[in-house]
């Protein structure tokens, strides 16, 4: 579940990141036409492997309900993320895959 | 009537349309698709009655929106009883399995 | 543009009216996640160990005789057994003149009843009726309906609803801070909001909505569930029953039918009757609409008499949509989700109040005074009142008459008093912050209180024993206690700090 969170976190970042302010706050300067387009289309598989991680660990029915929630709270961790410490929204991406990795591990 | 009556009572008018009129409306189509849906009879009943809040909504969005409390009233009175007439007419039909 | 104009009053007052009443539900909801969690902590005289020895040391017959020697002429019984959330007995029966549910719950080693507490269920109920019964369950629909009202309506005036989507600007000035957490947590929230809205009102639609029976089934109710879910009533005939059958034999048997799995509720119908009926519900958790395969057995031949066929059609959507409303499958992983939804539902809710109050604040305009104090009243009244409760629950006297009775009062009375002093100063500032730190301190007490008076329930017990279902509640209110002293704290500076909008709107502006 940890891992279905950080790729719904990493692609509600990237949509975010497609939108020129909150481009403008973690890198210097509005994103380029392609280079938003391409956010946009990194977000898409994104979610759909999400979406397959939550189904495989909890069969349709579930997985389906577990992924709207995880995309919800992974969309009210960011932009809470965005308010307060917006230097962390980056690294947190990591962070999470970084910990959901060692889970799979261990 | 909204033309020469305060904005007061407009409203009020509305409001009860929403509350008084959404919530008969709701009850009309419940009663209407509880008759007419072509399921079992359990099933009419239970995919109507949860449908019912849809309409209540919807009808309590129209009102307001409506160009006049006036028209809101009419339009709802208006299909609440054609759904009510169309029930009754029905008669038995309704009771069946 | 008119339309957008019409639905913004309607956003406005529609939304306001009953915000105060919806923030009850949703705090209350929130918390009723965890109902069984709060339950257990608020038993501290269930034994530790229960959980080792729950399973083997009583047995059914033997609370079945206990319930009838109580009550020899019950209409019927509702027993009950041990499950991992809940780690004792459950029994109740209704009265022979079909009076109020009397329930008792049972110590799973000894089978003596345990003190009396109004336990997590409290919550429960004050979500989904406010403790007031009927007519409760009618307010709280309507509070519902009013939701999905205001609801659709901010969805029709939000125009920058994927403009301002991850916007959040906590610096800005006061009404642009809470338009944007508004904004935020309703539309991130929407899904959630939208789906418990539409299902809370879902599961009580008999009550709500009796257009369809009365018009298909001309008003039989029985008959209409009977069809639905394939129920099995038997009437009395007023002969005395003959020995009953062993109940624990009979669950054996369901539990080979059912393929091994747990059973719920457990009911014995008019036990004295020659007609008594023994149900088995199985107890499934594994989807969201889990059929309870009921096995209606006789309560004295042990003839198996009826079995209950799978839900279909309409009434599978709707125990599927109840389903969805309470949460009951996908584990603590569903229960903190919409734990966290449910607090994110608060934090819309008081930022719609808190957008409100600094519009007029700005322009001027009536009912200021009295939205404030309701603001205070109740957004910081009712946390610091559950507070009190779990304090009630912990200082009043174990043998207490009526103490679930006692402990009511305890939260009814510190809410009444919360509101009080808000209403007494209600011109002044600060108010938010000085309820901040009796939260802080409340919440921080707690855990204490807990160590000095029942020892065995303490972190310093629960967490050794990996007993995380305790220690996470007295962990949470760690946490809650530190970050409300922490918000009180930064509170002076001025700044709206939305973090965690629900305890940072304690009262009115600062």
């Amino acid at each position: 579940m940890l891992t279905a969170f950080a790729f719904a976190y990493l692609a509600v970042l990237a949509l975010c990141l497609a939108m020129n302010r909150h481009h403008k706050a973690l890198f210097t300067g509005e994103p380029s036409p392609l280079r938003r387009q391409l956010l946009r289309l990194v977000a898409l598989p994104l979610m759909a492997l999400s979406l397959a991680l939550c189904i495989r660990d909890a069969d349709v029915e579930l997985g389906i309900l577990f992924w709207l929630a995880l995309l919800m709270l992974a969309t009210l961790a960011l932009v809470l993320t965005l308010a307060w410490r917006q230097r962390w929204a980056m690294p947190l991406a990591g962070l999470l895959l970084v910990s959901s990795a060692l889970t799979h591990l261990g | 009537m909204s033309q020469n009556s305060s904005p007061a009572w407009g409203t009020a008018s509305r409001v009860s349309a929403a509350v008084l009129g959404g919530y008969g409306l709701s009850y009309a189509s419940t009663a209407f698709l509880s008759t007419f849906l072509p399921m079992a009879r359990a099933d009419r009943v239970a995919v109507a009655s949860l449908l019912c809040f849809a309409v209540y909504t919807a009808a309590v969005i129209y009102v307001f929106a409506a160009r006049s409390a006036a028209r809101a009233w009419i339009v709802l009175l208006g299909m609440g009883i054609l759904l009510g007439l169309a029930t009754w007419l029905a008669g038995d039909y309704a009771v069946r399995p | 543009m008119n339309l957008r104009r019409a639905m913004a009053g309607l956003h406005t007052w529609g939304g306001l009216l009953p915000s105060w009443l919806l923030f009850v539900i949703f705090f209350a909801g929130s918390l009723a996640c965890f109902d069984k969690e709060l339950e257990r902590w608020m038993r501290p005289d269930l034994p530790v160990a229960a959980e080792a020895t729950a399973a083997s040391s009583l047995s059914l017959d033997q609370v079945r005789d206990w319930l009838l020697s109580k009550a020899p002429d019950a209409h019927a019984l509702y027993i009950h057994g041990p499950a991992p959330r809940q780690p004792f007995w459950w029994a109740g029966y209704v009265p022979a003149d079909e009076g109020e549910f009397q329930s008792f719950a049972l110590d799973p080693v000894s089978g003596a009843p345990l003190q009396e507490t109004v336990g997590g269920a409290f919550f429960f109920s004050l979500h989904y009726d406010l403790n007031a019964g009927t007519p409760g369950l009618y307010i709280v629909g309507m509070a519902a309906m009013f939701m999905l009202v205001a609801l659709v309506s901010g969805i029709i005036i939000h125009r920058r609803i994927f403009k301002d989507f991850f916007t959040l600007r906590p610096g800005a000035n006061g009404q642009r801070a809470w338009l944007d957490a508004h904004n935020l947590f309703g539309v991130t929230g929407l899904p959630f909001h939208l789906m418990i809205a539409y299902t809370g009102l879902a599961i009580f639609v008999s009550l709500y909505m009796p257009a369809g029976v009365q018009t298909a089934y001309r008003g039989d109710a029985m008959a209409f569930y009977g069809d639905a879910m394939s129920l099995f009533h038997r009437e009395e005939t007023h002969r005395p029953a003959a020995p009953a059958a062993s109940l624990d034999a009979l669950l054996a048997d369901a539990q080979t039918r059912w393929g091994g799995a747990q059973p719920g509720w457990i009911s014995v119908e008019h036990p004295a009757d020659e007609a008594a009926v023994v149900e088995f519900r199985r107890e499934g958790r594994t989807r969201v609409s889990d059929y309870q395969w009921t096995l209606a057995y006789d309560a004295a031949s042990g003839e198996l008499l009826h079995e209950q066929t799978p839900y279909a059609g309409g009434y599978y959507v709707y125990t599927w949509l109840s389903g969805l409303h309470m949460a009951q499958f996908g584990g603590h992983f569903v229960r903190f989700c919409y734990l966290l939804l449910g607090l994110a539902g608060c934090a819309m809710l008081v930022g719609g109040l808190r957008v409100w109050v600094s519009k007029r604040e700005a322009r001027g305009g009536r009912g200021l005074v009295l939205v404030r104090a309701l603001n205070g009243a109740v957004v910081g009244g009712l946390p610091l009142a559950s507070l009190a409760l779990l304090y009630g629950n912990r200082l009043l006297p174990a043998q207490l008459v009526h103490r679930g009775r006692a402990e009511t009062l305890v939260f009814f009375g510190a809410w009444a008093l919360v509101a009080a002093w808000v209403v007494w100063r209600r011109h002044r500032l600060g108010n938010d912050r000085r309820m901040l730190a009796l939260g802080s301190l409340l919440a921080l007490g707690l855990p204490l209180l807990n160590l000095l008076l029942t020892p065995g329930n303490s972190l310093l017990a629960s967490l050794p024993r990996g007993d995380w279902a305790l220690a996470a509640i007295d962990l949470a209110l760690l946490v809650v206690g530190l970050a409300c002293g922490l918000l009180a704290r930064r509170r002076p500076a001025a700044v709206p700090a939305p973090r965690r909008a629900r305890r940072d709107a304690l009262g009115e502006g600062a």
